[in-house]
């Protein structure tokens, strides 16, 4: 029995750019002038966008997600809880993930705790929050210290928790953050807190430290080889270290997929969309990796493995590495079998937008997504 | 010609220092900045001349460790602080280049007592509206060497064999320290108001076409300074130690002879 939870991420790319952008733009973060983003273009897309959220509870995704990013065209949601604020009144069932709020960023990580209590108790329980720290570009717009990233990521981490878990008023002293009254109102109603995700790209320290406390680890934009690395890495720490199984619903993963009733019609249709994603959306310039942002053994091995930047992959290399799924039904099934059976993974963080994808494909691919993939990954279905 | 230096491992404050020494007659310590550390210039040689020139590696730098408490520039002021009493300097020339130049001006401004002159060779530490200091660590290839340098033959020479993994690694950890002392504000907001302090006479030395912090950084330390003047040096950029190496050298002498008469 194959199962996946389903969730549908939204970025809210901002695609409406001069055609030669992505060839003379220096990055599409940080620096590209925010002249070039129309608000009456911003009206429609975010309202298009919203519905594409909205409609995919319709079709039946577990939950919708959306995520924080800063000063770039790949996403518009530098607050991602805004948007999740109003998912909570267009949506009855599903769950609202929210992965995540990029807690370093944050000078007033309280503010984050206080948040997601609130969207928790208004949509009835149905947040997941995710937190992650950041791309290393964000550092450069926030003017955050990289070389701070990860204490103040853990830091935050423990406040928030601690903020949702016991009663306060107490004080928290940290080393980035110090409060004399810890007392948010209002409290989460998720008990003892709302699911935790961690997303990431594998390292071995965001790895563990999910994998410790049994938060869903997801793993963004990597070749499918670089992802089973990392899940074996958690399943293996969470048994040898933790003592304990990891059950495919804490590893998840985010790969962009495209369905269409052939492979050939998939990747057609599918091909100009994903590498504005890649090669537009993820030109991050020279602002990927500021100072700090990760130890020096990282930059060591990220040497080593010599990857490609985003924006020089290929449609071959993205669909034979794995960093997308796109094909007819048959074969995107084949693709996620992959996932559930070998990789033993259970969460799929997908959507059907992508890049600079005009409405009326994201609507075909929503539905045959919905209709001819989804099924062979459910309960009742009874597939082998 | 001076001898080729010693190597000195002096530890202070827990933390092994790395410590370049050559040379002979009064005490100059030359405080580097974020490139090249950990060398012996043909700058140090020539200062090495006439004084006895010192040139710790920063905590982070070069052969000195970063410890877990770098964190901001107070803490390098203590760290020189102890350094010099470990070496019992008495009130010597202190010169400091970029970065080093930042470190310089706090140690003067915190500890007037123990520098005896001061030399700010292109000096970071202050923010000039108008001429902000360009993001450094977005800076690579082309666009580095157009900033840092003003020769382009000595750019060049500079850069070339510098793109191996070791190099790369030298140079992310150097950016690290860099950005836990000065990711943001990358100046210290107190510094204008603080300099009234420094008692040491003071020569803002500063490349003509330095690019990186412009020459306006170098009026505002002399107009800061109660004794301060300021000396540009013609056909020379931000890497004025491998780019107009002589030129700082004698101008450096020559200011010293002024303020000390008793030097060389």
């Amino acid at each position: 029995m194959r199962r996946l939870q389903f969730y549908y991420f939204h970025l809210m790319p901002y695609p409406e750019l001069p055609p030669d952008f992505g060839r003379k733009a220096e990055a599409a973060w940080v620096t590209p002038s925010n002249a070039l983003f129309d608000p009456e273009k911003g009206h429609a897309l975010y309202n298009r966008y919203l519905d594409e959220l909205v409609e995919a509870e319709r079709w039946g995704w577990d939950g919708i997600c959306v995520n924080e990013h800063h000063q770039n065209v790949y996403g518009t949601m530098p607050s991602p809880n805004l948007i999740a604020a109003m998912l909570t009144q267009r949506t009855q069932r599903c769950r609202i993930g929210i992965i995540g709020n990029a807690l370093p960023l944050h000078e007033n990580p309280l503010r984050v705790a206080e948040e997601i209590a609130m969207l928790d108790v208004i949509s009835g329980g149905r947040i997941i929050s995710g937190f992650v720290r950041g791309t290393g570009m964000e550092y450069y717009s926030y003017g955050v210290n990289p070389a701070h990233s990860r204490e103040r990521f853990y830091e935050a981490h423990d406040l928030i928790l601690k903020a949702w878990t016991e009663p306060g008023p107490f004080p928290f002293v940290g080393k980035h953050y110090r409060y004399r009254y810890v007392n948010p109102w209002p409290r989460p109603l998720q008990q003892p807190h709302p699911p935790i995700w961690l997303p990431g790209t594998g390292s071995l320290e965001t790895v563990s430290f999910a994998a410790e406390r049994r938060y869903p680890f997801m793993m963004v934009y990597s070749p499918v080889e670089q992802q089973r690395k990392a899940y074996d890495l958690y399943r293996r720490l969470a048994e040898e270290q933790f003592g304990y199984e990891a059950a495919p619903e804490q590893l998840a993963f985010c790969v962009p997929c495209y369905v269409a009733e052939t492979d050939e019609q998939a990747r057609r249709e599918a091909e100009p969309h994903l590498l504005w994603l890649f090669r537009v959306g993820l030109k991050y310039g020279p602002y990927g990796m500021p100072p700090g942002y990760v130890s020096e053994r990282s930059v060591r091995a990220m040497a080593l493995a010599g990857a490609k930047p985003f924006h020089q992959l290929t449609m071959d290399d993205l669909m034979n590495e794995g960093y997308v799924i796109v094909g007819s039904p048959d074969t995107v099934v084949e693709k996620l079998a992959h996932y559930t059976d070998r990789l033993h993974a259970g969460i799929m963080v997908s959507g059907a937008h992508w890049g600079d994808m005009p409405a009326d494909k994201v609507q075909r691919n929503m539905e045959l997504f919905a209709t001819r993939v989804m099924p062979h990954f459910r309960e009742a279905s009874g597939n082998a | 010609m001076s001898a080729a230096p010693e190597s000195r491992f002096i530890t202070v404050n827990d933390l092994s220092t790395h410590v370049l020494v050559g040379g002979a007659g009064p005490a100059l310590v030359y405080l580097h900045g974020v490139a090249p550390a950990g060398e012996w210039l043909p700058l140090h040689a020539r200062l090495a001349e006439r004084f006895t020139v010192y040139a710790p590696d920063h905590p982070g730098f070069g052969r000195t460790e970063r410890p877990d408490w770098v964190e901001g520039m107070d803490d390098l002021v203590l760290h020189y602080e102890e350094l010099f009493r470990a070496l019992e300097l008495d009130r010597p020339a202190v010169a400091g280049f970029s970065l080093g130049g930042w470190i310089a001006a706090e140690l003067a401004v915190f500890y007037p007592d123990w520098v005896g002159a001061l030399v700010l060779l292109n000096a970071a530490g202050l923010h000039v509206d108008g001429a902000l200091i360009p993001d450094l660590p977005t800076l690579g290839g082309e666009a580095l060497a157009r900033t840092v340098f003003h020769n382009r033959a000595a750019a060049m020479k500079f850069f070339s064999g510098k793109d191996t993994p070791d190099e790369r690694m030298r140079r992310y950890r150097a950016m690290t320290t860099l950005a836990l002392l000065a990711w943001n504000p990358w100046f210290d907001p107190k510094l204008a108001r603080r300099l009234r302090r420094v008692q040491a006479p003071t020569l803002a030395l500063w490349g003509a076409h330095d690019r990186l912090i412009q020459p306006v950084y170098g009026e505002t330390y002399r107009d800061l300074i109660p004794n301060a003047r300021l000396e540009l040096l013609p056909d020379c950029g931000h890497m004025a130690p491998i780019e107009g190496a002589d030129a700082v050298a004698e101008a450096v002498f020559r200011f010293l002879a002024e303020v000390s008469p008793a030097a060389p």
